[in-house]
């Protein structure tokens, strides 16, 4: 597994975890007193589980499985500096979301947004290739058989 | 694929199915759930939790490199969703009823599903650096 994918799976169980042990303190709340008032932190718990979770997981296994061009993962600066600006950005969103900071929630999601559209660039350019090298291969094969 | 993995990625699928129904009962005006309070929260944790996490931690447990887990993916079966059923089962009735008893089924829901996702996460935490 290469390195980015390593470090992209790992920040997202360490969300994961934060994210769940929130979530079972927002759900404990009625059961116990010190908890309640820990209802603004929701965008936060769903913060951590959706973008946090899900979607660095699934970044981290994409660099890892999606098809390679000749063993290569071409423009893998572009998913390198997508999946820090996701993590910034969900940084910045959930710090904002606890401190009850509207604009650094926007700045957080908006960073988020520019990463994975960074990483989404490096997906189609990552396909693109292999695409045509699998093309140029296919022909090369129908060449040798006629 | 290994057993443990089939019988997450089955109980998601159960889980996806479940989530959609209480989507639909949730829309319906004077239909058989009409009044149930909580059902958005009850939908929204079937799909996440139920389905997108169940079906990641069953294939997560298969595609990743291979370890010694030895009864442990099950026992974050158990605790995942056992947990979440409590909840399902939890929510409206905590709502409704406001009673302490149903406070605690929830309280022991957030336990369990809190447990059994630390523990995927230590299970999958050597797995990931694995080969790198």
């Amino acid at each position: 597994m290469p390195r980015l994918s390593t470090w992209l799976v790992r920040v997202s169980l360490v969300c994961l975890v934060a994210g769940a042990l929130l979530g079972a303190a927002l759900l404990s709340a009625p059961a116990t007193p010190a908890l309640r008032g820990l209802e603004r932190l929701v965008p936060a718990h769903v913060e951590l589980m959706l973008v946090g979770w899900l979607v660095q997981l699934a970044m981290g296994v994409a660099y890892w499985i999606l098809p390679r061009a000749g063993g290569d993962r071409p423009a893998s600066g572009l998913a390198g500096a997508g999946a820090a600006g996701v993590a910034v950005g969900l940084a910045a969103a959930v710090a904002g979301t606890a401190a009850a900071m509207p604009r650094l929630v926007t700045v957080g999601r908006a960073l988020e947004l520019a990463g994975a559209a960074l990483f989404g660039l490096h997906v189609v350019i990552r396909l693109g290739r292999w695409r045509r090298l699998d093309l140029a291969r296919r022909a090369s094969l129908q060449v040798t058989r006629d | 694929m290994p057993r443990v993995s089939r019988v997450f990625v089955r109980t998601a699928l159960a889980c996806l199915l479940a989530g959609l129904t209480v989507g639909v009962l949730a829309a319906w005006p004077g239909g058989p759930a009409a009044g149930v309070p909580g059902l958005e929260p009850v939908r929204v944790h079937l799909l996440v939790v139920g389905w997108l996490t169940g079906l990641v931690v069953g294939v997560a447990h298969w595609l990743f490199p291979r370890r010694r887990d030895g009864a442990a993916p099950w026992a974050v079966y158990g605790l995942l969703y056992v947990g979440l059923a409590l909840r399902v089962a939890g929510e409206p009735a905590w709502l409704a009823s406001g009673s302490e008893a149903w406070a605690g089924v929830l309280a022991a829901s957030a336990v369990l599903q809190a447990a059994a996702l630390v523990m995927f996460a230590a299970i999958l935490w050597p797995r990931a650096g694995a080969g790198s």
